[in-house]
């Protein structure tokens, strides 16, 4: 009989995703919430120390999973700036300043992508009377007046 | 799609701009000072959480597997919360809760992002 040969689906799912990444989260969270506080406070210091800088590696699976280039560039500039911002404030030689500022800012501007992709991208708003209609200039409708088709995320893709 | 990158970067701008100067805090609540891209951040979750998801979640008809996206999206709510509950707690190890809000914000993004991938598109925008 012939032997058969098949390729390994090396392929990660979002599904598979989940099971690395929540069962980290939990582990990672009681370590933090309970047994942390329990420690002798060298060993609290030096670990805490330690994680403030390594839990922003977290960002690596909302980076896989993100909608759109826009969305995913503006994680990756708040892991890096993140990383580098506590890496100075916890006395590594880094280069730079400033960066708690930028560290703020893609910290802010990654939540407010975030909210704005679900926005639709319109209102559909309904008139009630036929002369609200009438009177409702083309550009106000075509903005509020029509049903949405997607949301506001910038897929930024490169064929049209 | 403009209207991610416009509003984005007006609340880059607005931090870059304000970081660590007289005008960072805006007002208090309750005796707890609220800054103005706190406010701002605060602001625009509410309008995404309230809005488009009670006119996404309108019938079901725009969502592919509602049961996963109402789990997604409760998962992601509540970490956030607990994100920015972990910014205002006291704590001998200052870094320790800093180290939970990195966690909670981000498995939070993650979340969200998953939700998002069960809400459909019409066919010829997407």
């Amino acid at each position: 009989m012939a032997e058969e040969y098949y390729t390994v689906d090396a392929e990660i799912s979002a599904t598979q995703l989940d099971k690395i990444c929540y069962p980290l989260t939990l582990l990672t969270l009681t370590y933090l919430s309970v047994n942390v506080y329990y420690w002798d406070t060298i060993f609290q210091h030096d670990f805490s120390q330690l994680l403030v800088i390594v839990t922003n590696g977290f960002a690596i699976f909302p980076i896989i999973v993100a909608r759109g280039i826009f969305l995913k560039t503006m994680l990756m500039g708040a892991m890096i700036t993140s990383f580098w911002a506590h890496m100075q404030w916890e006395d590594f030689n880094v280069p730079g300043h400033g960066s708690g500022r930028w560290d703020n800012a893609f910290a802010s501007a990654v939540i407010t992508a975030y909210c704005a992709s679900w926005w639709p991208d319109h209102l559909d708003c309904k008139c009630f009377s036929k002369s609200c209609a009438a009177n409702t200039p083309r550009f106000v409708r075509n903005c509020f007046c029509s049903p949405p088709k997607h949301q506001n995320t910038c897929q930024l893709r490169l064929t049209f | 799609m403009g209207l991610q990158i416009v509003v984005t970067g007006i609340v880059f701008g607005t931090v870059l701009a304000l970081y660590n100067t007289d005008n960072w805090n805006w007002f208090e609540v309750a005796g707890v000072s609220v800054s103005v891209v706190e406010f701002l951040i605060i602001l625009f979750v509410l309008i995404a959480l309230v809005g488009s998801l009670i006119y996404y979640c309108n019938g079901g008809k725009m969502i592919e597997r509602m049961g996963r996206f109402i789990f997604y999206v409760l998962v992601g709510t509540f970490l956030g919360v607990y994100a920015f509950v972990s910014k205002r707690m006291d704590s001998d190890i200052p870094d320790a809760t800093h180290s939970i809000w990195h966690v909670c914000i981000f498995i939070s993004a993650y979340s969200i992002s998953r939700a998002h991938s069960y809400v459909k598109w019409a066919k010829e925008s997407y």
